[in-house]
C-alpha cells in the first residue's frame, strides 16, 4: 500500500521524495527531511482577519506552528462565531475584527478554526479609527494615539511577538 | 584569449588531436562534475553544481501561492521556470535581463521538469524554479536542468523520478559527449538530452534539442551516448543528495 511519499504506477511503488523508507503493516512511506507542511485536525495556525460577516470570520492562513516554511495554499480558513468564545458572543465584531492576526487551533478536516483556548486568539490588532497598533490594558485594547477602546477575543500572547 | 583568436584567424581548427579532445578527454569522457546542495538559506531547496567550467545554481520556492491569481490552476500545481545568465558569466558582458535564448531555454527546461514533478498534488499552487548561470562553458542549459531536479529533490516537492541531462556534440566528424566551449563553437553539431530516470533506469526522454547536421546513425548513437553520460550525472546528483541528506538525518537523532 502506499503511504506517504510513496505513488503507484502500473502496480508499482516508487519513492517521489527524497528520505528515509518506513514499513509498516503492508503500508511503505517516505520520511522526509524537508517536508511541505499540511494542515491537518489540532494544528495551531497564524493568519490575518480578511472577511467578517454576521456570524463568521474568513482567515487568511499564513503558517502552521512548528514549521518555518510556507504551506502549500489553502483557500480561507472560517471561524465561527461558536468557536470564539467559551461564553456566549452576539456579535463577531466583540472578538474578531478585519485585519487582526490571530493564532487559532484547526478543529476538523475542512478548515474550520477555534480561539476558544487561553492563548488563541488575536495578537495583532489595529484600531479601527485611526489605523494605529492597539495595546492590551486589561481584557481590552486601547488606542495609544486616539483612546479608542476596543473588545476583542485577546491571546494571552497579545503583543509579545511570538505564538 | 590568445589561443582562441589563432584559431579564428586561421579559420579551420583541429578539436581532436591523436584521438584526444583539446582539454584531454576521451570521446566519451564527462567534463569533472561537483554538486552541492542545500547552498541557500532562504529558497526552500537549492544547489550548486559545476559541470566543467559551467558553475549554476538552482533556487526552488513552494509549493507557494501563486501571484497573479488568474495563473493558478484550480486542479494543479503551476511550474515556472527561469533560466538566466548573469552579466559576468560569459567573456563579452551579456545585457542583464531575458533574451530570446533564455526565454526559449526556461520553456524547454520547465517542460522537461513538467514531466517529473508531481503537479496534481498541489491545485491552485506554483512551484517556482530558478536558475542562475554564474560561468558559462558550453552547456549551461544541461547543467541548470542537473541543478534544478536536485533543488527540486532538496525542496521535498514530489517527483515521479529525477532528470538527468547532458549532450552530445559532432566535432570533427566524431561524435563528444559533453561539450566545452570550442568544441560547441566549431563543431558540426550540438544535441542537448534531458532524460527521466527512475529506479536507476532511463525511462524516456524529457528535453530533446538539436542543431547542426548529423545522419540518421549518428544520432543513434548520440543518443546511447547521452544515455550512457546522463547515467553518470545521475549517480553523482544522487551520491549529493545522500551525502545532504546523511547529515541531516544525523542531527535529528542527535534532538531526541
Amino acid at each position: 500500500m502506499p503511504g506517504k511519499g510513496v505513488y503507484e504506477e502500473d502496480g508499482k511503488l516508487f519513492a517521489a521524495t527524497a528520505g528515509k523508507v518506513r514499513i509498516e503493516e503492508k503500508t511503505i512511506s517516505v520520511e522526509t527531511v524537508k517536508e511541505i507542511p499540511e494542515l491537518g485536525k489540532d494544528d495551531v495556525v497564524i493568519g490575518r482577519v480578511v472577511d467578517t460577516r454576521n456570524s463568521f470570520a474568513m482567515v487568511e492562513i499564513a503558517r502552521k506552528r512548528g514549521s518555518e516554511r510556507a504551506l502549500r495554499h489553502y483557500d480561507r480558513a472560517l471561524l465561527h462565531i461558536s468557536n470564539m468564545s467559551k461564553d456566549y458572543m452576539k456579535n463577531v465584531d466583540d472578538a474578531v475584527k478585519y485585519w487582526d492576526i490571530v493564532v487559532a487551533r484547526v478543529i476538523d478536516n475542512s478548515l474550520r478554526l477555534s480561539i476558544k483556548e487561553k492563548d488563541l486568539g488575536v495578537v495583532r490588532a489595529i484600531c479601527s479609527k485611526c489605523g494605529s497598533r492597539l495595546e492590551v490594558e486589561k481584557d481590552k485594547l486601547k488606542c495609544p494615539e486616539c483612546g479608542n477602546v476596543e473588545k476583542r477575543k485577546v491571546s494571552a500572547n497579545y503583543g509579545k511577538g511570538e505564538w | 584569449m590568445v589561443s582562441e583568436d589563432l584559431n579564428r584567424l586561421s579559420g579551420d581548427i583541429q578539436l581532436i588531436v591523436d584521438g584526444k579532445r583539446l582539454d584531454g578527454r576521451g570521446f566519451d569522457e564527462l567534463r569533472p562534475i561537483n554538486i552541492k546542495v542545500g547552498v541557500l538559506k532562504r529558497a526552500d531547496g537549492s544547489c550548486y553544481l559545476e559541470m566543467g567550467k559551467n558553475k549554476v545554481v538552482a533556487a526552488v520556492y513552494g509549493p507557494r501561492e501563486v501571484h497573479p491569481r488568474h495563473l493558478a490552476d484550480p486542479v494543479k500545481a503551476v511550474v515556472r521556470y527561469r533560466y538566466s545568465m548573469a552579466p559576468f558569466s560569459v567573456e563579452e558582458r551579456k545585457r542583464p535581463g531575458p533574451d530570446r535564448r533564455s526565454i526559449e531555454i526556461s520553456k524547454v527546461s520547465r517542460e522537461a521538469i513538467e514531466a517529473v514533478v508531481m503537479k496534481e498534488l498541489f491545485p491552485r499552487s506554483g512551484i517556482d524554479v530558478f536558475v542562475e548561470v554564474l560561468q558559462a562553458d558550453a552547456g549551461t542549459r544541461t547543467a541548470c536542468l542537473n541543478a534544478a531536479s536536485v533543488a527540486l529533490v532538496d525542496a521535498g516537492v514530489p517527483m515521479r523520478g529525477l532528470i538527468s541531462s547532458v549532450a552530445v556534440a559532432k566535432v570533427d566528424d566524431v561524435l563528444v559527449l559533453d561539450p566545452m566551449k570550442e568544441e560547441d563553437n566549431y563543431g558540426q553539431a550540438d544535441i542537448p538530452f534531458a532524460f527521466f530516470i527512475r529506479n536507476d533506469k532511463i525511462e524516456s526522454i524529457a528535453l530533446l534539442q538539436m542543431d547542426g547536421r548529423v545522419s540518421r546513425d549518428e544520432f543513434k548513437e548520440a543518443l546511447e551516448m547521452a544515455k550512457r553520460g546522463a547515467m553518470e550525472i545521475y549517480q553523482m546528483q544522487k551520491e549529493a543528495i545522500k551525502a545532504e541528506y546523511m547529515i541531516e538525518s544525523e542531527e535529528v537523532n542527535s534532538d531526541e
